[in-house]
């Protein structure tokens, strides 16, 4: 008689973890395997620019992997690296934001500049330039609000993580997403939201 | 933009973010249900937030990231693979016998400068100035505090404090602080700190700055004191 395959459960965080501890070098590859695109997900939406965003995530996995002494399980692995990688990522935009900074050339006053690379408000958007909107919209935001945001939306957060991961209220968390998304809207209205 | 006084009348408003995500419990839940009913100012604000809230599946589909290809995931997980697995040492050339002469030829020199090391008198370097914090109270330590032989322990990092408003301009130089583990440590640069409200004086003076560094000011937390056994 056939027997049904019996699917094997993946194992879970802590038991990668404490595989990758003993030098394991297989359970690195899944832990990274699980967890890539979330970490991306947070990254990019915090840098908008795709190569950034991946070297976020490598400095982020490597930083929570490095330093797991002091992640000591007090929350989920998840919400360890995403704070970890957050960090990674806005250090990275803090040194972008400085180096663009230094390169500026001063632009004379009859400059027109380069175009605006965003589209007309015809409500006629493809997804690029719908990505494009919501990433200028979310780099207007004060970077704690930005944080707090991305992680919730497309870190996949819940508040109480999301105030684990940063050392804040729930209530502070709730605060920061409400006024996080009224000016998100009230930038997009017009183009995403008519 | 200050969030609103709890207690006010705007001070319910972030709760239409946590009905839109379903992270109430069940009463506040009721509460806002009965308020957006009866409010269509709420009603709308909380239509708002829906469109913003990841169970909008549909509108967060419509602007996902650019996902990079196979070969740029690759390249990442070598790497960091490469940064957390240390090196495997190159074979040496050197034979155990090569290895074991040097072993006793090292211990023996050891030997010789410790017998000389405390055969004779050597004069005592002066004990290194450190920082430290302020002594406020001291307790023996129990027998079993892993802890114990740290005179002070670092609570909070520069990473974990935030500086979200500064009621005057912010400074030039960022904040720093003191820390018993390096002379000055960096919190934030001017390009971290958002200028939130700035209030003239009564004479229309421009106010001082807000946030400076003070010594002995450090915004971190110790250990309440030196622990002793």
């Amino acid at each position: 008689m056939a027997q049904a395959a019996v699917p094997t459960a993946s194992p879970s965080d802590d038991v990668l973890l404490t595989r990758f501890a003993a030098g394991d070098a297989a359970a690195l590859d899944e832990l990274f395997h699980r967890y890539r695109l979330v970490a991306y997900k947070v990254a990019y939406r915090l840098l908008g620019h795709e190569a950034d965003a991946l070297d976020a995530v490598q400095d982020g996995f490597v930083n929570a992997l490095r330093h797991l002494d002091r992640f000591r399980g007090h929350s989920s692995f998840k919400t360890w690296l995403l704070r970890v990688v957050s960090n990674a990522a806005l250090d990275l935009g803090r040194q972008r934001r400085r180096r663009d900074a230094r390169a500026a050339i001063p632009v004379p006053a009859d400059d027109p500049g380069p175009p605006d690379p965003l589209p007309p408000p015809d409500g006629n958007l493809d997804r690029a330039d719908l990505r494009r909107l919501l990433d200028r919209a979310l780099a207007a935001l004060p970077e704690a609000q930005r944080r707090t945001f991305v992680l919730h939306a497309d870190g996949g957060l819940t508040y109480r993580e999301v105030a684990d991961a940063l050392g804040i209220s729930i209530g502070t968390v709730m605060s920061r997403v409400f006024y996080a998304r009224q000016k998100l809207r009230a930038i997009l209205t017009d183009q995403v939201f008519p | 933009m200050n969030p609103p006084d709890p207690s006010g009348p705007d001070g319910r408003l972030p709760r239409l973010a946590g009905f839109a995500d379903g992270e109430l419990d069940e009463r506040a839940a009721k509460r806002v249900a009965e308020w957006v009913e009866t409010d269509p100012e709420a009603a709308e604000l909380l239509r708002d937030q829906e469109q913003l809230a990841p169970a909008n599946t549909e509108f967060w589909a419509t602007v996902a990231p650019p996902w990079p290809d196979e070969a740029a995931w690759e390249a990442v997980r070598r790497s960091v693979a490469d940064q957390l697995t240390p090196a495997v040492p190159p074979p040496s050339p050197w034979s155990a016998r090569d290895f074991r002469t040097l072993f006793a030829t090292a211990a023996g020199v050891a030997l010789a400068i410790l017998v000389g090391w405390l055969a004779f008198d050597r004069p005592r370097p002066p004990a290194e100035a450190t920082i430290q914090p302020q002594v406020v109270h001291s307790a023996p330590a129990r027998g079993d505090d892993p802890l114990a032989e740290f005179a002070a322990i670092e609570l909070a990092g520069p990473r974990d404090v935030l500086i979200e408003a500064v009621s005057g301009e912010a400074p030039d130089a960022g904040f720093a602080a003191d820390s018993p583990a390096c002379d000055s440590m960096p919190l934030a640069e001017p390009g971290d700190v958002t200028l939130v409200v700035v209030r003239p004086g009564p004479r229309g003076e421009r106010p001082s700055c807000g946030l400076c560094p003070r010594t002995g000011d450090a915004p971190m937390i110790y250990a309440a004191g030196p622990r002793t056994r």
